[in-house]
């Protein structure tokens, strides 16, 4: 498992959006009003409240 | 797809941590006081279960004795009946065995206490692992990638690498260990019903055992008719809950499952109406859908004030999705204007669920009632009103596509 993999995926996933995994946090941070940045926006503003917010569950009780 | 796009954002967001990232900020699971790691593999035509205890003791057998293990691991054939402990489950193979066991030991006079206890509390998993959010089950990869997400595609993170970013380790008891990881904080509230669900049935199953019957048959229209009422229920209470939580909301919103927009209000604030205008126009919700709002955006945690209504009309202006809400409560919170709202649909109603099921009993116990009787009522012909007719005759102008005919 790599990262490699996971940016094919992500390039599988933005197919057609104009966006790739390299591209996806320009995405992110100027969204164009289309679904696809609301969506990631979105997405990395969840998990930075989540950081956050949440403890890391390593070595919950 | 907006949802898939959300989740590789936190993906993403994993992988540059290097650990994992929630997608849920309470636990999508309730856990009961008691759970025991149970494993279940073939051993020649029977089966052979090794659950370990809490304290860590491992109990085993093959067959029967698999079964009294159980009863064993949970205190005892009184204990496991009266607690029902959480199955901690970490394979998708050990529970159907664990259920064909079951069937195979139900009869009081062959079977002794403890099988009899174990055979009732597998059955008992058995059915409740339908439900979702159940506390009778905990499947832990599933429940896992409900609550958090690796920098991984989906489907790819195993459960060693799970193993490795809880911190859980290994050894005999490591699934009970990562089960309390999951489990950590505080659970979704609406799950409550479900948990309700649980404790109803495990009782069933306790009242037969020790009414010297077996668990399984027979069983009451009645019961059958509870038991499927319950099923319907978990699935809508489960997806009422989720959006209990900010980051599921969050993610609602590019499902189609929150609406979060600006709330108009003024003369129409008089007539119990709102109207929300929103820039997506991708809502589930739907003229006469019940609905539940509240300032803020859907990521902020849900303030105790909020308003619930009707959908009673929507439309696009301008670009923009307009919701008119009405039939809000003449006391009780309303938006300013301006204000940005949530908006989602009204989650299911524990009383209400709890009534439903106490007439459904009620309906089955009557002797004359066409439930108990497992009669379908006689057709009654009486004379169809004006209007009736009226919305049929309209209805005639468009095929069942809902297209104009020829």
């Amino acid at each position: 498992m790599s990262a490699r993999t996971l940016t094919a995926w992500l390039d599988a996933v933005l197919a057609g959006s104009g966006w790739t995994a390299a591209t996806m946090r320009d995405a992110a941070a100027r969204p164009d009003g289309s679904p696809t940045t609301a969506a990631l926006a979105d997405g990395f503003a969840a998990a930075a409240r989540a950081r956050a917010v949440d403890s890391h569950p390593r070595g919950a009780r | 797809m907006s949802g898939v796009l959300f989740d590789a954002a936190l993906r993403v967001s994993a992988a540059d941590t290097g650990g994992p990232v929630p997608r849920l900020l309470h636990a999508p699971v309730r856990h009961r006081p008691v759970a025991v790691a149970v494993t279940a593999r073939r051993a020649g035509a029977s089966v052979k279960v090794r659950v370990v205890a809490a304290d860590g003791t491992v109990h085993e057998g093959v067959g029967a004795a698999g079964l009294a293990a159980i009863a064993t691991a949970a205190g005892g054939p009184g204990d496991a009946l009266a607690t029902g402990p959480t199955a901690v489950l970490a394979d998708r193979v050990s529970l159907p065995l664990l259920a064909r066991l079951a069937g195979q030991h139900t009869d009081p006079a062959r079977e002794s206490a403890a099988v009899l206890a174990g055979s009732a509390v597998a059955g008992w998993w058995s059915e409740r692992a339908d439900h979702p959010g159940s506390g009778a089950v905990c499947e832990l990869l599933p429940v896992t990638r409900q609550r958090w997400v690796l920098g991984v595609p989906p489907g790819e993170d195993t459960a060693a690498m799970w193993r490795r970013a809880l911190g859980v380790g290994g050894g005999a008891r490591s699934a009970l260990r990562w089960h309390r990881a999951v489990t950590a904080g505080e659970v979704l509230s609406g799950l409550s019903v479900t948990a309700a669900d649980d404790d109803w049935l495990l009782e069933r199953h306790r009242e037969s055992v020790e009414a010297g019957r077996s668990w399984q048959v027979p069983e009451s229209l009645g019961l059958a008719a509870q038991r499927l009422r319950s099923r319907c229920d978990a699935a809508d209470v489960y997806a009422a809950a989720l959006l209990e939580d900010p980051l599921w909301r969050a993610r609602g919103v590019h499902t189609g499952h929150v609406l979060t927009g600006e709330a108009t209000v003024g003369v129409l604030s008089n007539q119990g109406r709102i109207v929300v205008v929103a820039d997506r126009l991708d809502t589930r919700l739907r003229v006469g859908s019940e609905v539940i709002g509240w300032p803020g955006p859907p990521i902020r945690e849900r303030p105790g004030e909020r308003f619930s209504g009707v959908v009673t009309a929507t439309a696009v202006e301008g670009g923009a999705l307009v919701v008119h809400i009405g039939s809000l409560g003449r006391t009780g919170y309303r938006p300013a204007a301006s204000e940005t709202v949530t908006v989602i649909a009204a989650p299911p109603s524990a009383s209400t669920i709890r009534s439903a099921r106490m007439m459904l009993a009620r309906l089955y116990r009557r002797r004359f009632s066409w439930l108990s009787q497992g009669l379908t009522p006689e057709p009654v012909r009486r004379d169809v009103p004006l209007d009736v007719l009226i919305a049929a005759a309209e209805d005639d102008e468009t095929n069942s596509d809902g297209r104009e005919q020829d």
